[in-house]
């Protein structure tokens, strides 16, 4: 995949989330647009209308905002959680190397949509809860990566010098290991991102999903029971939540 | 060597489990509500409390727990009074009949499609395609195959009126009904696989020993088949075995599509029912499921493979 | 092309076999798990759905909601209301094979109806003094004061009869007869795989000649009413005893559809919004006001409903019609401007941002959609809604327990009769830890002397007046907005028959056309 698709993957993904922003309803009213039922696309509404009146793409706008934020929260988390381990497991101790290292595999191997849908039967199914939870979950991937980048770093001149003059190993890992892990961390920040939206989508699917707020996985939820009448309630939710987690993964990509 | 992996696998479980159990306990609404809430009956709730010794301190009920784990015993169900272990081992084939012929379909179409000879924006295409979530892949196939063409059914395991006599006519009707759901599941991981055994490919064929074969003559499919394929097949199987737990999730919502009683929808419903016992034995088996598949598969690749060392 | 036409053929010839082969067997779809059978100690909808066919009652209620024999083949009431002799049918036996007798009746109210089923507990139990067993074939029924609505809380759904010698001396909660039910019904427990389905075959002794007709009944449980429908349309099941609204218009020329206003546990139901008025601002009766001017409750019949009712014009509901009061609502059109100016004259000023305030309303998953059109609705007079759908245990804890919540939306159903479910809407007495009683905490000294002059007297004609007057009152007072009479939609594939959806028993009658 060329740099050039990657970077217009992404900024095709930033630019539908300024549109979610601008797009949805603002304010705790959360109101639509309204007109009859069961419209299918067209000037006024190019859409259609949902079972309620509502204008599709204002619910499609809300939805991305809910599904967009959930998964920005559950990737900044991981990012920090991540890094921060990640560092810390590559600078540290050999003892504490190996702790991090192997709680992350054990928390790589819990069943994440099962722990997920535990929490949001348990706790309901808000969107800080998911992104929490998502986010506890999905950061020994970025933190396995830092650590490995930062295990090669530190061999180098540049830090090995930096450590001979008695810099301070977080200032270290701030100054001079920070910027060279970035971008590959950011690779693994976009499949948990991608990540994240899907599984937002999945557990509105079964019905735990946050019942405050629209999401695609709702829409699609709702809009697959009126398919044969209104296919536009479902085609469109689907295509969005299908669209922009490729584009994430084409984004993201590092072949 | 061996003994430390167990532990740290043992470890996993063990967090795992009570990470479970912790949030389970501290949730709003406890076994009593989801027993005595609806005749609310006076005292009832707190008797159920009692019944079940949840009006002891937090600490010692999960000392008890952990006690009763190590002689193997999960406990029972709050709601039906039978066995976690044997609720587990009853729903256990359904989702096994689901996820090991779409592990299967999905690990051998996947190979080969990763092996073809890749054109431009192969990548992209199965990066792509791998976003779109299994249920909706189902949706679109019980829209097209069950209510289009009217071909397949639409839910369920076995036709629902019994009528289908034992054997080979049972097996063909079981077949007949996970179709939809084992293709809906594997569609959407053999994209993974795809792209995995691709760049596991074009990783081996930079090796000096294929490149060598090239230059002897031999001709590029038959590097790759031959001399490529096998050599990156041991990463690829060890990779498939870690994301089991990936195609369990992802069983979830096709159990709930298609109405199939697995342990997916064991686990919705148990937790919706705030039954505790057996969520956190559900939690408990998976997680040591996954674990135990990922300690089997490294401990046979490093036997297999010297290059597999502990780095991996 | 060749290959998948042979393989439709296969396909196509399977499917033919099992259809030649077809006995007399019903395939019913349930939207959840039951959990357990014993319908004695629960009011949960798939429980019963599933249970009430293996159990009996005293009585059964036709469509109309009119008394009929059951297990009781007749019943005299004595002349001061507070005695009432049922004569039982004779030679009934449980499906074990040991004789039913009157004082399996007696157990079963005083050991386990009174104490675990809801609304029986709640209804009924108040008014009786006594259950008593003179012979084996004779129950006498004591109560503390004339109870008119008496015979129709005796059904299978209300009061199902369970076996004493199974249930004696347990804790009826973890009996495992649960699991394995033992009844006097139409149908005998075979088999139940949870989650999966639940199989009962006929009971070929059945005290009721004839019957039943079906030789096998099979609940599956289906979650998503879209797979439930398309099920149905392609024959995998036969029968829905709910089909929801925005469903009905799919499957107009696919199956036999009946609309009725009552259902097993659930008749003559108005889906309502509770105020708790335990909450400052709702406490006041202007923004109650506002509410009841800003809902537009024609659209919610329109679009979530789907035309499967009426707009409730009354607090009790239309069916029932000697108590109820056309009109009574009458005062409250819709009209957002009026609801503006009466949440402004309030004190609730709107924000810069246009809202007043922002409540949560607190719902069934099932009633999403009300409270998504109630919130664009409530929108427009800067009435901010929360949503919180919540599970029935959890939402019985949160409003009827803990009463936390500032709105909640509940089918309140009515029954045949208002002493069974309007009196725990109004009545200060049903404030409290039971689930759908009083959720507003609603207290009148006025309604609550009316109540109880209406449910102690037999005379049809002085308890509607009293009801009426009651009806008054609380349409002035509005500790609830009635918003909507939802009518059930069944639906059944064209070859079956008589099926009863009105009753928990719904196949007792039901066949299979040759």
């Amino acid at each position: 995949m060329s740099r050039h698709a990657r970077t217009i993957a992404g900024a095709i993904v930033g630019v539908l989330y300024l549109c979610c922003l601008l797009l949805a309803p603002a304010g705790a009213l959360q109101s639509l647009p309204m007109s009859g039922p069961f419209l299918p696309p067209s000037f006024a509404h190019p859409l259609g209308t949902d079972d309620l009146g509502r204008d599709m793409l204002a619910a499609l706008a809300q939805g991305g905002r809910t599904s967009l934020m959930v998964a920005t929260a559950t990737a900044l988390l991981a990012v920090g959680l991540g890094m921060a381990i990640g560092m810390a497991a590559g600078m540290g101790a050999p003892w504490l190397d190996d702790l991090l290292m192997r709680t992350a595999d054990m928390v790589l191997s819990l069943p994440a949509l099962l722990v997920a849908i535990l929490v949001a039967s348990l706790f309901g199914g808000s969107s800080l809860n998911l992104a929490l939870v998502l986010g506890l979950i999905r950061w020994p991937t970025i933190a396995r990566i830092v650590r490995a980048e930062t295990l090669s770093l530190r061999r180098s001149d540049f830090v090995r010098s930096s450590v001979a003059v008695g810099t301070r190993p977080v200032a270290v890992a701030v100054r001079h290991i920070l910027p060279h892990v970035s971008p590959t961390a950011l690779s693994a920040t976009g499949i948990v991102f991608g990540g994240a939206i899907l599984a937002e989508a999945a557990l509105a699917f079964v019905g735990l999903g946050d019942p405050a707020l629209t999401s695609w996985g709702q829409l699609i939820a709702a809009g697959y029971t009126f398919f044969d009448r209104a296919w536009w309630m479902w085609a469109f939710p689907a295509l969005a939540l299908c669209g922009t987690s490729a584009l994430v993964a084409v984004a993201a990509s590092r072949a | 060597m061996l003994l430390r992996r167990l532990a740290w696998a043992f470890g996993t479980v063990w967090l795992a489990a009570s990470l479970a159990f912790l949030l389970i306990h501290l949730a709003p609404g406890g076994p009593a509500v989801a027993l005595g809430g609806d005749s609310g009956a006076p005292g009832y709730l707190e008797e159920v409390a009692r019944l079940y010794g949840l009006d002891r301190p937090l600490p010692e009920i999960y000392l008890d727990w952990l006690t009763r784990l190590a002689t193997g015993d999960l406990g029972h169900s709050y709601r039906s009074g039978q066995s976690v272990l044997s609720l587990i081992l009853e729903r256990l084939p359904v989702t096994l009949a689901l996820v090991a012929p779409a592990v299967a379909l999905s690990a051998i179409t996947g190979t080969f499609l990763g092996l073809l000879r890749t054109r431009r924006g192969f990548a992209a295409s199965m990066a792509a395609l791998h976003a779109v979530p299994g249920y909706l892949v189902g949706q679109v196939l019980v829209m097209v195959f069950a209510l289009g063409l009217g071909i397949l059914p639409v839910q369920g395991l076995v036709d629902g009126r019994g009528e289908i006599g034992g054997g080979l006519e049972r097996q063909l009707d079981m077949a007949r009904h996970l179709v939809l759901p084992v293709l809906a599941l594997a569609l959407h991981n053999l994209t993974f696989v795809a792209l995995l055994t691709r760049t596991r490919v074009m990783a081996e064929m930079e090796r000096p020993y294929t490149l060598t074969a090239a230059a002897k003559g031999v001709a590029p499919r038959l590097v790759r088949r031959r001399h490529a394929l096998p050599n990156a097949m041991l990463g690829l199987v060890s990779l498939l075995g870690s994301r089991l737990g990936g195609f369990v999730a992802g069983a979830v919502t096709i159990e709930v599509l298609f109405a199939l009683p697995g342990l997916g929808r064991l686990a919705v419903t148990s937790a919706i029912a705030r039954d505790h016992p057996v969520v956190i034995g559900l939690v408990l088996f998976t997680s040591a499921v996954v674990v135990m598949t990922n300690l089997v598969v490294d401990l046979t690749f490093r036997r297999l493979d010297p290059r597999v060392g502990d780095a991996v | 092309m060749k290959f998948r036409l042979t393989l439709a053929i296969i396909l196509a010839g399977a499917a033919f076999s099992t259809l030649t082969a077809r006995a007399q067997v019903a395939v019913v779809a349930v939207a959840g798990d039951p959990g357990h059978l014993n319908p004695a100690i629960s009011t949960a909808g798939p429980l019963h759905a599933v249970a009430d066919s293996i159990f009996n009652g005293l009585v059964s209620l036709d469509r109309d909601g009119n008394v009929q024999p059951d297990l009781a083949t007749s019943w005299t009431v004595s002349p001061d209301g507070r005695e009432v002799r049922f004569t039982l049918s004779p030679g009934v036996k449980w499906h074990d094979g040991k004789p039913f007798s009157a004082e399996d009746v007696k157990f079963t109210f005083v050991e386990v109806l009174f104490r675990f089923h809801a609304r029986t507990r709640a209804g009924l139990a108040p008014a009786v003094e006594a259950v008593e067993a003179p012979d084996a074939d004779t129950v006498v029924f004591r109560l503390k004061r004339p109870h008119p609505a008496l015979l129709r809380q005796l059904n299978v759904t209300e009061a199902p009869i369970l076996p004493r010698h199974l249930y004696a001396g347990s804790d009826p909660n973890r009996n495992e007869a649960n699991s394995r039910p033992v009844g006097t019904g139409a149908f005998r427990f075979e088999g139940y795989k949870r989650d999966d389905s639940v199989v009962l075959v006929r009971n070929e002794n059945y005290f009721k000649p004839g019957l039943p007709k079906l030789e096998r009944l099979v609940f599956r449980v289906i979650p998503g009413t879209n797979t439930q429908i398309a099920a149905l349309a392609k024959g995998e099941v036969d029968y829905l005893g709910r089909v929801a609204p925005s469903d009905v218009a799919r499957l107009k020329d696919k199956a036999t559809l009946l609309d009725t206003t009552s259902g097993p546990g659930g008749a003559n139901c108005i889906m309502t919004l509770a105020f708790n008025l335990q909450r400052p601002a709702l406490a006041a009766l202007p923004v109650r006001q506002a509410f009841a001017h800003a809902l537009n409750r024609r659209q919610m019949l329109d679009l979530v409903q789907f035309g499967q009712g009426r707009v409730a014009q009354a607090p009790i509901h239309s069916a029932i019609g000697w108590a109820t009061l056309p009109g009574a609502l009458q005062a409250y059109e819709f009209d957002p401007a009026k609801a503006n100016a009466l949440l402004d004259q309030a004190g609730l000023p709107r924000s810069a941002s246009g809202e007043r305030a922002t409540l949560d309303l607190l719902m069934f998953p099932a009633f999403a959609r009300y409270a998504e059109l109630m919130r664009q609705q409530l929108a427009a007079v800067g009435i901010a809604l929360r949503l919180k759908p919540l599970d029935p245990a959890a939402f019985a804890t949160s409003v009827f327990t803990q009463r936390d919540f500032d709105l909640a939306l509940i089918s309140y159903c009515n029954g045949v009769d208002p002493e069974i479910g309007v009196r725990r809407m109004y009545h200060s007495t049903a404030i409290g830890n039971v689930p759908f009683s009083n959720a507003a905490a609603y207290r009148n000294a006025d309604v609550d002397r009316l109540f109880d002059q209406a449910g102690s007297s037999t005379d049809t004609a002085a308890r509607g007046e009293a009801y009426r007057e009651m009806e008054r009152i609380v349409a002035r007072d509005l500790p609830y907005w009635w918003l909507v009479e939802t009518d059930f939609t069944s639906a059944w594939r064209g070859d079956f028959a008589d099926f009863a959806p009105w009753s928990g028993q719904f196949a007792e009658r039901a066949f299979q056309k040759r």
